[in-house]
Formats: C-alpha cells, sequence, structure tokens
C-alpha cells in the first residue's frame, strides 16, 4: 500500500508541476479510488517540516483531516506556508499570508482555492507572463473577483509575492504563480 | 573500449565494476569480516561515521570494506544510505555531563577535579613499526587480555560522571557567555535545509560535525600557524559514550534508546570583551567516535569563526563551511573524470575565434608599421 | 513496467530492496516544494537540503533528485550525457533508474516523456508534454565575478548586474569578443541572471519561448531552479557585439551528414586529423537509419 500511495503522489506532483507552469491551462490530479481530490494533491506535498493553515467555513475540520493525513503542523496565516481558503474569498486574510524576502523571495507563501468549478475558458481573469504563450481567461466559479484582484495586486511586489493554486472536486486544477500578471474585467 | 562509447557502453561498465571487486579480493588472505573491521579498525569506522553522518558502526564498517578502504567512499556510501531512512524521531538535547568517559584531558590545568583519565589512546606510544603484531594470533591476543585484566588493581573506582572543567573557569566569570542568542530557538537543520549566510553557530557545528577530518585539519592549522591568531588552550576533551534519548511516541516522555561514542573538544581564546574587559571565549566540537583530531579542528574553526574581523580563510564562515564537506569535495573532484568534450569544443571554438582575431589585429599593426 | 501493474503490485519495494524512486518522502516532498516555487520564480535559484545520492556529488545528483520525486512507472525516460545516450554516466543513473523504479529507457527525443540531461539539449525540438531535467554543477552565474553567495544573492536580489556586464566589456576588450564559450549567462523573464547550466553557446536559443518545462538541479550547491515554457530567456549581449553560437564553419557530421547540429570533433588519427560527429547520439542514429533504407 505504501508504495502505491508514494506512486500516486508522483502523479499528482507532476499534474500540479505542469499546472504551475502553465499558468491558467487545466490539469487533472490522478484518480485516487474516489478519495479527495484536496488530500490526493496535499499528500503529495505536504509533511511535518510545512506549515498549514485554513480560513473559511469548516476550516477546523478540514484542517484536522489535513494535519492528519499529510502530517503537517497548523499554525497561523502569518506564519503559513500554505493557506487553504474554503469558500470564495479569504476575507483579506490573503494579504497577510508570507511574501518572501528579496534575499529568499521562495518563502513566500502558497494559496489553496477550492471553486465549484476550473474550466479553461470563460473566465473574468485575463493572465499573461512566463508559461503563457499570449493569454489565457480560465473560469474559476465560485472565487471572488476582489480575491483575484487582491492576489494580482499582491504579486506586483514580484519577485515577492504568493503562488495559486486552484482545485475543483472532479480534481481538476489549474494554477496562478506570483510571475503571472492578473487582468480582472 | 572507449571512454564515450556510443555501444557497448553497458558491458564496459559493468566489467570496471567487476574488475574493482576482484582487486578487492585478490591474494591468498582469507575475507575480511565486517566484525574484524569494527573491532580492530574502529578509529577508521569512528571517522567514516562522522564523515557518513549516521552512527551505524556495522554499516560503516561494511561500506569500509566495500571501498577496499577508502575512507571518503565509504563515508560516502554511508550518507547515500542515510538518504533512504525516514526521520522517526528528534533526540533531545544532551549534555556531556552525563557521558560515560573512556578519556578525559584537560591541557588547561595540570590536575582537574574528578582526575585526568588517559584512557585509550596512541598519543604516548613509540610510533616504532611493532614487528611482533606480523604474528597477531589468537593464542598471543589471548595471552595480552590475560595479562592486561590480571594486573588491575583491585578497588579502583571510576566516578560516573565528570564535572565539566570549562565550569570552573565559567562560575569565575572568565568565559564570554554573550552569544546565546540562539538559546531555546529549535536549530534549523543541515540535512534539510541548505547553508544560508550569515549561517548561525549551530548550522556552524552540524556541517562540521560531519566535515572531513582532513579538510577540517588543514585549516584548523592554518590557523594555528599562523593565518590566523587562534592560539587555542584545549580547555578538556573527553571521549565517551552519551545516551541518546528521544520522546517516547506514544508518551511523550524521554525515553533511553542507546547510546552513542563521541568525542568534544573545548578550546580556549582570548578576546576582548565589548566592555573592554578581556575574557576566554569557547570553541566548541564533537562528532561521532573517537576522532580527536576532528574535534580538536572544529574546536578551533568555530572559535575562529567568531573573529570579530575575518582576515584569513579559517575565519571566513563561508569559505570554511562550503569547503569541508568530504563527500561533496571528492565528488566534484573525481566528476573531472567525466567526459567534457562538448565543453571543451565550445572551449576551443571561442579561442580559435579569439586567435583570429588577435591576427588580425597583429597583421593591421604591422602593416601600420611598415606604413 | 506500466503504472497500473505498479499500483496493482501488493509489494512495497521497487524490487532492489530500496523504496519506489529511491528518496525517502520528506526529502522528495522538499523537493517538489521547492520546484513549484522555482517555476513560480523563473530563473531564481530555490535553495533546499539536497540528499546524498549511491552517485557521487559532481555526477548528477541535483538531476537525479528531481527526476526521482516525480518519476512515474509509465514515463519513458532518457539520459545523455554530452548529447550520448551511451556515455558511462549516462549509462549508470539509467541503471540506477531502473532499479529503482523501473521505467522504460528510450535514445529517441520524441518518444521520451521525461529527458536527463549533462551539458546539451537535445537537437530536435521538445514538447509540451515532456520535461527536460539539466544536471547542474554551478548553479550561480555570479560567481564568475564573486566568490561570495551573500554577496551574490544580494546581486540577485537588487537586480544588480552591474558587475557581471562589467565582466563582459573587460572580455571584449581584452578578446575582441565575448570568450564565454559553455555556460553563457542568460536573463530569464527580465529579472534574473541564470546559469544555464554547461550547454553550448548552440543550446541557448532553445531556452527562449520553449515548449517544454525546464528544471535545473545543482546537487552539490543544493540548488533548484526553473524556467517554464513561454518564458523568455536572452543571453547577455551588447549591440555591438550580440552573442553567437558556436561555428562549426561548413562542417558536416561524417556519419549522419548532418549540417544543423552541435557536431563533435574527434581527433582521428595520429597526425592530428580531425573528424566530425553530431554530439547528439539519439538525433544521428535516427538519420543514419533513415539515409541507409
Amino acid at each position: 500500500m505504501k508504495m502505491q500511495q508514494t506512486i500516486r503522489d508522483h502523479a499528482a506532483f507532476r499534474a500540479v508541476l505542469q499546472a504551475m507552469s502553465r499558468p491558467g491551462t487545466i490539469r487533472h490530479l490522478p484518480d485516487n479510488g474516489g478519495a479527495d481530490p484536496l488530500l490526493t494533491l496535499l499528500s503529495s506535498l505536504l509533511d511535518n517540516e510545512v506549515a498549514v493553515a485554513a480560513v473559511g467555513a469548516d476550516r477546523d475540520d478540514v484542517l484536522d483531516k489535513i494535519v492528519r493525513v499529510t502530517g503537517c503542523r497548523p499554525g497561523p496565516v502569518t506564519e503559513a506556508d500554505f493557506l487553504l481558503v474554503l469558500g470564495a474569498s479569504s476575507g483579506g486574510r490573503l494579504s497577510e499570508l508570507r511574501r518572501g524576502t528579496s534575499d529568499y523571495p521562495e518563502t513566500g507563501a502558497t494559496v489553496l482555492y477550492l471553486p465549484d468549478e476550473v474550466a479553461a475558458e470563460g473566465g473574468v481573469v485575463s493572465l499573461t507572463g512566463p508559461g503563457i504563450r499570449d493569454s489565457v481567461a480560465p473560469l474559476l466559479s465560485g472565487i471572488a473577483d476582489d480575491e483575484l484582484k487582491l492576489l494580482g495586486e499582491i504579486n506586483r511586489g514580484f519577485p515577492l509575492g504568493v503562488d495559486a493554486i486552484f482545485l475543483d472536486r472532479t480534481g481538476k486544477m489549474t494554477c496562478i504563480p506570483r510571475s503571472t500578471q492578473i487582468g480582472v474585467t | 573500449m572507449g571512454y564515450v562509447a556510443v555501444k557497448g557502453g553497458i558491458e564496459a561498465i559493468e566489467n570496471a565494476c567487476r574488475l574493482f571487486a576482484l582487486e578487492r579480493s585478490k591474494g591468498e588472505s582469507s575475507p575480511l569480516g565486517v566484525d574484524q573491521i569494527r573491532d580492530q579498525l574502529y578509529l577508521a569506522v569512528d571517522r567514516i561515521m562522522g564523515e557518513g553522518g549516521l552512527y551505524a558502526p556495522d554499516l560503516a564498517a561494511l561500506a569500509f570494506k566495500q571501498a577496499a578502504g577508502d575512507t571518503f567512499e565509504a563515508s560516502f556510501m554511508l550518507r547515500a544510505y542515510r538518504a533512504t531512512q525516514p526521520r522517526l524521531s528528534y533526540g533531545l538535547p544532551a549534555t556531556t555531563e552525563g557521558m560515560r568517559v573512556i578519556r578525559r584531558i584537560s591541557s588547561a590545568f595540570k590536575d582537574v577535579p574528578g582526575g585526568q583519565i588517559l584512557g585509550p589512546t596512541s598519543d604516548y606510544t613509540l610510533r616504532l613499526l611493532d614487528f611482533d603484531l606480523l604474528e597477531d594470533d589468537a593464542a598471543r591476543r589471548a595471552a595480552f587480555r590475560e595479562r592486561i585484566f590480571n594486573d588491575l588493581p583491585d578497588g579502583s573506582e571510576v566516578p560516573e560522571t565528570f564535572p565539566k572543567v570549562i565550569d570552573i573557569l565559567r562560575r569565575e566569570g572568565l568565559l564570554d557567555e554573550a552569544r546565546r542568542t540562539e538559546a531555546g530557538q529549535a536549530p534549523p537543520d543541515i540535512t534539510r535545509q541548505s547553508l544560508n549566510f550569515p549561517a548561525p553557530r549551530s548550522v556552524g557545528l552540524q556541517a562540521m560535525a560531519r566535515g572531513e577530518t582532513g579538510g577540517m585539519l588543514l585549516l584548523a592549522y592554518s590557523s594555528m600557524r599562523g593565518y590566523g591568531n587562534i592560539h587555542p588552550t584545549l580547555g578538556e576533551l573527553r571521549v565517551g559514550y552519551l545516551p541518546l534519548v528521544v520522546p517516547h511516541p506514544d508518551s511523550g516522555e524521554p525515553y533511553t534508546v542507546g547510546e552513542v561514542k563521541v568525542t568534544e573538544a573545548e578550546v580556549l581564546a582570548r578576546f576582548e570583551g565589548q566592555d573592554g574587559l578581556p575574557r576566554f571565549s569557547l570553541g566548541y566540537g564533537v562528532c561521532f567516535g573517537q576522532n580527536e583530531i576532528k574535534a580538536i579542528s572544529m574546536a578551533v574553526l568555530d572559535r575562529c569563526s567568531r573573529s570579530e574581523r575575518p582576515g584569513c580563510p579559517a575565519e571566513d564562515q563561508e569559505f570554511v563551511l562550503y569547503h569541508i564537506d568530504g563527500i561533496e569535495a571528492m565528488g566534484f573532484c573525481n566528476h573531472w573524470k567525466l567526459p567534457h568534450y562538448v565543453d571543451f569544443l565550445s572551449d576551443l571554438d571561442r579561442l580559435r575565434t579569439a586567435q583570429q582575431i588577435a591576427r588580425k589585429e597583429g597583421c593591421h599593426a604591422d602593416e601600420r608599421m611598415a606604413g | 513496467m506500466l503504472m497500473s501493474e505498479w499500483l496493482a503490485d501488493d509489494a512495497n519495494g521497487s524490487g532492489s530492496g530500496y523504496p519506489f524512486g529511491f528518496l525517502d518522502d520528506g526529502a522528495k516532498k522538499e523537493i517538489r516544494r521547492g520546484l513549484l516555487k522555482a517555476v513560480a520564480i523563473p530563473g531564481y535559484q530555490v535553495p533546499y537540503g539536497s540528499r546524498e545520492m549511491p552517485i557521487a556529488r559532481g555526477w548528477g545528483t541535483g538531476g537525479i533528485q528531481i527526476t526521482l520525486s516525480m518519476i512515474l512507472p509509465d514515463d519513458i525516460l532518457k539520459v545523455i550525457d554530452q548529447g550520448c545516450d551511451g556515455s558511462v554516466n549516462a549509462i549508470n543513473i539509467k541503471k540506477f533508474y531502473q532499479s529503482v523504479a523501473n521505467v522504460a529507457v528510450t535514445t529517441d527525443t520524441l518518444a521520451a516523456t521525461l529527458i536527463q540531461t549533462r551539458h546539451r539539449i537535445p537537437e530536435e525540438p521538445m514538447t509540451a508534454g515532456q520535461i527536460l531535467v539539466l544536471q547542474v554543477p554551478y548553479p550561480e552565474a555570479l560567481r564568475e565575478v564573486e566568490p561570495s553567495e551573500t554577496e551574490t544573492r544580494r546581486m540577485h536580489a537588487e537586480a544588480d548586474y552591474g558587475r557581471m556586464w562589467l565582466f563582459l566589456y573587460e572580455d571584449i576588450v581584452r578578446y575582441g569578443e565575448i570568450s564565454i564559450s559553455y555556460r553563457y549567462p542568460v536573463t530569464v523573464n527580465g529579472r534574473y541572471i541564470m546559469d544555464p547550466s554547461p550547454i553550448p553557446r548552440w543550446d541557448i536559443p532553445k531556452l527562449h519561448m520553449a515548449e517544454t518545462l525546464f528544471l535545473f538541479g545543482a546537487g552539490r550547491e543544493k540548488r533548484l531552479y526553473a524556467i517554464p515554457p513561454h518564458t523568455r530567456v536572452e543571453p547577455l549581449e551588447f549591440e555591438d557585439h550580440t552573442f553567437r553560437v558556436e561555428d562549426f564553419g561548413g562542417k558536416s557530421c561524417s556519419r549522419c551528414g548532418a549540417t544543423d547540429t552541435f557536431l563533435d570533433e574527434i581527433i582521428g588519427d595520429a597526425d592530428g586529423g580531425r573528424k566530425f560527429f553530431c554530439s547528439d547520439s539519439g538525433f544521428c542514429d535516427k538519420r543514419s537509419a533513415a539515409w541507409n533504407r
């Protein structure tokens, strides 16, 4: 069983790596026997070295489950390596996340959203930057426009910033790293 | 067989590996047992465990056998093995007051509380080849052991623990205690995070604990000899066994799982305190096994890294920490044996172009001269 | 072995006595987190706690750790060293992967899903589905002008690259041209100066606005970095002294006849007579086969 989990982790990471490399495109997480895609993804990335925070409804329950499966440490938003946003918006908490330092920009956090659905087209955002040939407009249904605007503002400080992953219930995912310029129409 | 053969390369590599194994098993001698290496070549085993960063005497002995006596290779195998092992728990901090001491000396005082315990050492031997060892058979060894144990005086008590020499100086206010900024914080882990500079002292000590003995000796020696001004006094050197205590996985209570042999060195060097009062500052070294040269070198380099104004290689923290890892250094040194013909061709291209330009300019210069 | 077979297998190992992908899970996760940050900050070197591999430091351990953190049982792997699939180091690394992940290997660039390389980028353009993992000995492009890590980190943080440009300028004054042969420094996404690994200048243009993701691993120096696809990668150059790739003076490959590839120069006899062959052995094999058909 352990080896199967190891291989699923490899496959999940390959999906998120490609998604992060090509902002706005859609990648599928591997099927994990019907398991929650959120846990499939996080299992490939988190361990006891990582501090995770959550905001929104049911955050304690969801965080408990993540801690149990991955062994990560729960922590405050200001010190989190990963922030899980449950719902349409972080209510401004996104601004509290670490954005890294100019010496070590990689210490900026990663934020994870759970939109109702992600799709390659039809969204209100227009993304340009590394990994994108011209521009893309992925659909991130259920995520507030203001939240995306805030993400764009925070990442104007590139190379400081936060990197975002959007994962829907079916295991479809897209990413907006800090190198991406976000236009919201 | 070509060095970069397009075909047949696999066979050549496998044959090279086999030849190495064959070289090791040549001759009529009986094969070395891992237990023999562990018991009789224990200083090599200690060194390998220290540089490999894994306390595993049997595996270190196996690595030494497999590497045909190359300590770099053997430490490297141990490290590679370590990379596959999960981290089950974090050991609790240990103090060396509780060490089961087998050797303990101070060169700062003629006598110290608890006494100078010389223990097992080659320090005072005459370095004459002992030809008797050519006939080191079981009967001779048994007789030797018997002689030693029969001559033991009765009732000679060895204390369980020894007070630290440094503590005596500390109580008198002779030690610099200013730099304890990291107290109470969990130390960073160099096997999980790469070195960043300026590195906290705990990071420097971790890196040196796995450093290569010869490399550390070279740097420490340069400082002792004159490139730098650390003139160390050995406050205390001790060798012994430290209990390894981890929190119990269920109850979280401290739980002793075994003991590890370590060497610890504390050196003293004078410096001017910030309040203008001269004090001693302490350089600290500790490593797996009995490896006194390494522990002393480490203590000297630790002290060097806190020099007020770094003025020589041994005092440059980045220079020291980046270059003492034997496994990194040996790997990189060996990698020059790999083919570099693409790079070299690119180099040739630049060199030929530069020569062409230089010749052309040379011609123009000649023409101008002639004109 | 296929992924489905691996997943159906109840055993816990890879058959070699070591876990699938060799590294423990914690090490892989750390590398993965580092890689995501590397991709998000193109050209920036992410420090990580590089693990010791059973292959020596300087022999590709950075690339190996990247590959091991993501390799899949149904990957088709190509490993090259100096462009060559059959080189000693490439073979050794392939053997290691086969023993800890049991993947299929190929010499055909287009058939591979994952390619690990030392000092070359394949001649055939790679596609979006592929990943190229480059082994890196010196990740710091500025090391040439500044030995201290503390100082080069500051220079990157402040995008203070004046000394690098001065170095190039002085080079031109001395040699009449920029004399950097391989490891030619590039600017990524208009921000970070990056060491592209010791690839020849020939390969530098392949990094610019590519379809493929490039991942760089420096095991000994403990750094990860990346160039995502469709990212600007520009060699450092001056208007009057532009970047130029190696010039083979119209020579062609003695085997496949190619005139559009990076050529290895082989000393053919004791008198110093030269012959030329494609450095990319897989591509040369393919072309030679087509010729002979």
